[in-house]
Formats: structure tokens, sequence, C-alpha cells
């Protein structure tokens, strides 16, 4: 009785049928792309604040009055920015998690790899609307302050 | 190549319970990411739109109220789609509806296509600032 279901339920069931994969494939090879290139990107820009501390310590200096002989707000500025390289990279890694295991998923015929690519876009999907929330509620009380005012 | 990765894979695999649950929360976590969006874009071009009549005589209002325009516009664009992406798979999964099921993927492809472009765009300002960055403090030296 119950396989009678189960087959009955089959013949409506969603398919990964050729137009489906493809699409999956295509975000898959999107996906990999804006990783790639928000990794590549987060890279560049540590390497370009190591490699101009000294000039980027003196245009500080200069043009927000930190105080010369405190080289510790450098540390701070540069620990910030690192801290939201990494957050950023953690995000876009579920993203490149994505794409590699819906390509592995269907190089080795694995639904499973093809759903935990599915997970991972959901995980990605999570944190980016937790970072909407924020957003919002940060614009929210922009608004509210501007009507105090 | 594409063509032989896709055809390896079993023709007409069938999504199971674990396949579809994933799919309806990623659906739902994709919506609410959407509809946050677009309703942050609202507050923001607000804030824009009421600092620009209050202050016109500001030096960067008009070019504030410029670049708070295009944002709308890009933001409106890519959470239209994953909201019509959406849409379109949460009613499959519900209904087993095959061909809304394809033309959901479809447009969940046209967002992350959407979003790579703006990607590349972006890349392209931030590859000609470092240069002009890097090129004014070669002047100054």
């Amino acid at each position: 009785m119950e396989q009678k279901i189960q087959d009955s339920l089959s013949e409506f069931g969603l398919k990964l049928d050729d137009e489906s994969r493809t699409s999956l494939y295509k975000t898959g090879r999107w996906t990999q792309f804006i990783s790639v290139a928000v990794f590549s990107l987060g890279a560049l820009t540590v390497l370009f604040i190591i490699v101009l501390k000294d000039k980027l310590t003196f245009y500080m200096n200069r043009e927000m009055g930190i105080s010369a002989n405190n080289g510790a707000r450098f540390w701070v500025f540069f620990i910030m920015i690192l801290l939201m390289i990494a957050i950023i990279a953690a995000i876009y890694y579920f993203l490149f998690m994505f794409s590699t295991k819906i390509k592995k998923g269907f190089e080795a015929e694995s639904t499973t790899l093809v759903y935990d690519g599915l997970k991972s876009l959901k995980i990605y999907f999570i944190i980016t609307t937790i970072f909407s929330g924020l957003i919002l509620l940060l614009n929210l009380m922009g608004i509210i302050s501007k009507l105090i005012q | 190549m594409t063509d032989d990765i896709l055809d390896s894979i079993q023709p007409q695999a069938e999504l199971n319970e674990e396949g579809l649950n994933e799919l309806a929360q990623l659906t739902q976590w994709a919506r609410w990411n959407a509809i946050l969006s677009l309703l942050a874009m609202v507050c923001s071009f607000s804030t824009n739109l009421y600092t620009a009549v209050k202050f016109p005589e500001a030096p960067d209002a008009i070019s504030s109220f410029i670049t708070a325009i295009l944002g709308a516009l890009l933001s409106l664009l890519l959470n239209t789609t994953l909201l019509s992406a959406t849409g379109k798979l949460k009613t499959s999964i519900a209904g087993y509806d095959q061909e809304l099921f394809n033309m959901g993927l479809a447009k969940l492809t046209k967002y992350f296509k959407i979003t790579g472009i703006l990607t590349i765009i972006a890349l392209v300002f931030i590859t000609i600032a470092i240069i002009s960055g890097l090129s004014a403090i070669a002047t100054r030296q």
C-alpha cells in the first residue's frame, strides 16, 4: 500500500530534468565566478594595505587628524578591515561550495552532493538575509533619527 | 564539456523528500532576503530623497541623489528577479509543477547572472580606482 502511494507520488514528483540541470549548472558557474572575484578582491585589498602601510598611515594622520605617535590606530583600522573581509569571505565561501558541490554532483552522478550544494546555497541566503535585516534596521534608525531632528 | 558533465548525471533524477525540503527552505530564505533588501532599498531611497529635498544647497546633494537612484534601480532589478524566482519555485514545490520549477530555476540563474555582471562592472571600477590611487601616490613622491 505504502509502495503504491510512493509510486503514485513519483509520477507527479519534481525531476532534475535536462532544463533544470542546465539552469543549476549555469547558476553554479556564475556563483563560482562571483565568489572567486570576491576572494581575489579581498586578498588584493589586504595586499594593498600591507604594501602601502606607511603611505596610508601618513594620509590617516594628515586627513583624519590621527596622532602620528599613535601607530596602534593603524592596526585597529587594519584589523577592522581584515575582520570585514573575513566575514565577507565566509559568506561567499558557501556560494563557492554551492558551485563546487553542484559540479561534483553532476560529475559523480550523486544527488547527495547536489542536495549538499543546495544546502550551501541555503546557508548563503540565511546569512545574507540576516545582513539584509540588519541593514534595514540601520536604515529605519536613520529615518527615525531624521524625523526626531 | 558542459553537455558531457550534464549528461553524466542520472537522467530525470527524481527529487526526494530531502531534496525538496532543502529546496523549500532555500526558497523561503531567498524570499525573505529579497523582501528585506527591497524594504531596505525603499528606506535608503526615502532618506536620500528627504535629504536632497530638505538640503538642496548641500555640495553632494545631487550626486548622492543620483547614486541613490542608481542603487535603487539595481536593487529593484535584482530583488524582483529573486522574488519572481522564489515565487515560481515555491508554487512548483507545493503543486509539483515541473514546468514552473524549471522556470524558477532559470530565474535563479538570471539573478546570479545579473549579480555576476554587476561584479564585473564593480571590478572594472575598483581596478580603475586602484590604478588612479597608485598613480596619484607616485605623482606626489
